[in-house]
């Protein structure tokens, strides 16, 4: 997590394809318990090295800067989901609202440019003390917006509106009991009441943001219709349910950015709409392309496309509980019997790899783990070891609105019936989908997720943890040996023998095949040309101050 | 007629009382609740709880609803659970493209409709009749969806003669936007209007008092407009009233498309999130607004038509 090691080598595929040395490094820096980080450069040249490397998806795009920044220009973007519903850090759970408001706000540390390690944000630097109970950090010099600097009385409110108001939808991420301190206007002390790993990771979500304290406790919640910030871009303007315009700021603590002087958020939530804005050249930038038309601006010269890597698995998960699928073995033999290959290559044109472990590509995955590739011959040998060797009826759910996903279910179907298995396709609204999933009312369930933070806890929290809240993410899995490991890896500070514990957990938890594993997609993006040094990171959001335009 | 207006008025209050009761149980009953909808994939028991606790929506039904008529009879529509605004605010703004788009298609599909039906009344039976009525047959099967999109793919792609999306700024902004969302909308309904017209002008023309003006001098365009016409547009206003409802159904695709932020797409990102207050507050806009084009359009016909009159 210390940019300083990470920078002049490879980061976020160094990470997931070389563990052991990436661990040993961060081991290293770590072990002695006392690092101090200055502020680092970014490791653009990170991001050509991860390209090379593969393993965290090709770049078809040049992402790279070819000539040096030039300031100037604005860029046109669009939200594909919906308008942002919130700018307050600590509420909001959708995508738009998160990744707009990155642009707002600064954290006390950030996300760094390869998406899969941190580097100081707000924070110069920080130390832990030994037993990691307490965390000393030490601000930058930095201004809100409205001019006034960032003091650390900022950051104790900030995080403790985070934790402890009844309002945040993100108070799980710190253990309950921490406690919050500015014992100087440039210091901001953290102590947990347990040694809590994944700490680091978890300040850098943009629940964590920092507000002024000041004018939130002036204006209440109307702050937010025009926030205030100290992050690369000033809040100009937001027509609802049209577009969000915000400024550069002339104050921002990176020096030498934002290169843009402004960014327009339209809120285009029809892919067509979309698509067709982006012909027109309306817009710079357009997420989330429908797969059909991926091929079609692969080949455009005038347009780049990014085929980035995103952390996200989408899966099946099977009612552990409810049988035949208490049986390991039938669990397995559904997972060789389904073609992922065939899925990906027809349904997401290529658009993704096969899913093999429970966490999507992300820090701590292990991409060492084989997986379930397609093997009908090894599905009905499982099958034959069954008391249901001679098949059995079973319903899947799907949502409504997903032609995507109402595709998938066919070829799984028709896969299924080759070890006679007869699956129903049952097409539910998704709060309807939801009921059903929360009373365990389902054989397999349809589903998908992300992450947020970079750190492996809160998924495996969700989507493992027999008792993490969400069962299993409703699988009602239970493993015990894996259950404690969780609790093991929470607390365990050692960073290399923190990643060892995660590898063996996906060994053990992808043999229990509690889901039915399908592919990691990749995010879809494209820009015209112009657009210099643009990349999705996997958690989805994107640096835009670091973004710039070659045509200024 | 004053008396007639304020029944009319009066008779509004009860059948959108019964509105608001209806949809209020009706999203209460269907399957999922808007905190597991916002939380989404991440909706553990215990953060929905939570989420609820802040919203105020663990209290039981009847005291729900209850607070919602209390701040109702004060003007007050709740604020929406996703955006934490108050919904009137985001229902005044969101109205304005869509009452803007349903006039201007209910306009074009005048300018659509009269023409196309007098001649092909005028020339019936003929070459232009024949290809009207084809034309019209093939309209009703061209869905609105289709329709938009081949005009943003022509008219606003291809050849940049209008803008792709948003609904403009200004008046005048607003009518080169809207233009061709309205278009396609105005085509929808037309085909009916065109048809049910052009019957009527057909029927009028050989009625008697026809006869009577012609055999008085009257000039043929005089006649034309001043009795054939008047007597003929009855029936299809009648319909031009109705199918405001149609145009309110058919802005949520077209502001899909358009990407116009009026009221349509409102209202389905707020049932899929289950935005109780905004599923109310829209619904009750709605109701509003066809009670009162109902009763403009009864209005209309007793302009128009002197043999009705007001009991």
């Amino acid at each position: 997590m210390s940019d300083q090691n990470m920078k002049g080598m490879a980061n976020s595929a160094f990470v997931t394809a070389n563990p052991e040395l990436a661990a040993s490094q961060w081991a290293a820096w770590k072990s002695d318990r006392r690092h101090l980080l200055k502020m680092g450069a970014f490791a653009g040249g990170a991001i050509a090295v991860a390209g090379a490397l593969g393993n965290v998806g090709p770049l078809v795009g040049t992402a790279l800067a070819q000539d040096t920044p030039k300031a100037g220009g604005s860029i046109k973007m669009s939200l594909a989901d919906d308008d942002v519903q919130n700018f307050d850090p600590i509420i909001p759970t959708d995508n738009m609202s998160i990744w707009t408001m990155l642009l707002i706000y600064d954290t006390l540390i950030r996300v760094g440019p390869d998406g899969n390690s941190l580097e100081p944000g707000l924070a110069e630097s920080w130390t832990a003390s030994e037993d990691g109970l307490t965390y000393t950090f030490t601000l930058r010099d930095a201004t809100f917006h409205d001019g006034t600097p960032v003091t650390s009385a900022d950051a104790v409110y900030s995080i403790d509106r985070a934790l402890n108001s009844p309002d945040s939808q993100w108070a799980f991420i710190f253990p309950a009991g921490s406690t919050f301190a500015a014992p100087d206007a440039k210091t901001f002390v953290v102590t947990l009441p347990k040694a809590w790993a994944p700490f680091e990771a978890d300040l850098a979500l943009f629940s964590a943001a920092i507000i002024p304290m000041a004018v939130h406790q002036a204006q209440g919640e109307d702050l937010f219709q025009k926030p205030i910030g100290s992050g690369p871009f000033v809040f100009d303007s937001w027509e609802k349910q049209v577009q969000i315009v915000l400024k550069k700021s002339p104050s921002y603590w990176q020096a030498g950015t934002p290169y843009l002087d402004e960014l327009t958020f339209v809120v285009l939530t029809d892919a067509n709409a979309r698509m067709l804005q982006f012909q027109a050249g309306d817009l710079d930038i357009v997420t989330s392309v429908p797969y059909s038309q991926v091929e079609t601006l692969k080949a455009n010269p005038d347009v780049t496309f990014y085929e980035e890597a995103v952390a996200r698995i989408d899966y099946f998960g099977f009612n552990c509980l409810k049988e035949p699928f208490t049986d390991v073995k039938v669990r397995q033999a559904i997972n060789y019997a389904v073609d992922k290959d065939v899925i990906i290559k027809n349904v997401l044109f290529g658009a993704g790899q096969m899913a093999n472990t429970f966490l999507p590509l992300m820090y701590g995955h292990d991409d060492t783990i084989a997986g379930y590739p397609y093997d009908l011959a090894k599905a009905q040998a499982l099958m034959a070891e069954t008391t249901v060797a001679a098949g059995f009826d079973a319903e899947i759910l799907i949502s409504t609105g997903d032609p995507v996903g109402s595709q998938i279910a066919q070829l799984i179907a028709s896969d299924l019936a080759k070890i006679n298995i007869n699956l129903t396709i049952t097409t539910l609204e998704p709060a309807a989908k939801r009921d059903r999933r929360n009373a365990f009312d389902f054989d397999i369930n349809g589903g998908y997720y992300t992450t947020d933070i970079i750190d492996p806890d809160e998924l495996t929290n969700f989507a493992v943890e027999s008792d993490g809240g969400a069962f299993a993410v409703w699988t009602q899995y239970r493993n015990d040996t894996v259950n404690q490991m969780i609790v093991d890896a929470r607390s365990e500070l050692d960073v290399e023998k923190r990643l060892q514990m995660y590898k063996d957990m996906q060994k053990i938890v992808t043999d229990d095949a509690h889901f039915l594993y399908l592919f990691y997609p990749t995010g879809n993006t494209a820009s015209i040309t112009a657009v210099q040094n643009f990349k999705i990171l996997p958690t989805g959001n994107y640096r835009l101050w670091e973004t710039w335009r070659s045509d200024v | 007629m004053t008396a007639y207006l304020f029944r009319r008025l009066v008779y509004m209050i009860p059948v959108l009382f019964l509105i608001t009761l209806f949809i209020f149980a009706l999203v209460r009953l269907v399957p999922g609740d808007p905190a597991s909808s916002m939380l989404g994939d991440r909706a553990t028991p215990e953060r929905v709880e939570r989420l609820n606790k802040s919203l105020k929506l663990d209290r039981p039904y009847y005291v729900q609803y209850v607070a919602f008529m209390g701040n109702l009879l004060q003007g007050d529509l709740g604020d929406s659970i996703r955006k934490r605004e108050p919904v009137r605010d985001i229902l005044l703004q969101r109205v304005q493209p869509t009452l803007f788009l349903s006039v201007y298609a209910m306009f074009l599909s005048v300018l659509i409709t009269v023409p196309l039906a007098t001649i092909a009344a005028l020339k019936r039976g003929r070459m232009a009749d024949q290809i009207i009525r084809v034309y019209l047959v093939i309209s009703l099967g061209m869905p609105v969806y289709w329709v938009g999109m081949m005009l943003l793919q022509f008219f606003a792609v291809r050849y940049r003669i209008f803008p792709v999306a948003g609904w403009g700024q200004g008046f005048f902004g607003h009518v080169e936007s809207l233009f061709l969302p309205a278009l396609a909308l105005a085509l929808g309904i037309s085909s009916l209007m065109t048809r049910s017209l052009r019957n009527a002008i057909l029927e009028t023309l050989s009625a008697d008092y026809v006869r009577t003006a012609r055999a008085k001098g009257l000039a043929g365009r005089q006649i034309f407009i001043w009795h054939v016409l008047r007597n003929s547009a009855l029936s299809t206003i009648t319909i031009l009233g109705l199918n405001f409802a149609f145009l309110m159904g058919g802005a949520v695709i077209t502001e899909s498309i358009f990407a116009i932020p009026g009221l349509g797409q409102l209202i389905v990102r707020a049932i899929f999130d289950r935005d109780y207050p905004i599923i109310q507050g829209v619904t009750l806009a709605i109701g509003i607004l066809v009670l009162m084009i109902t009763l403009i359009t009864d209005l209309v016909y007793a302009a128009l038509d002197p043999r009705v009159s007001f009991e």
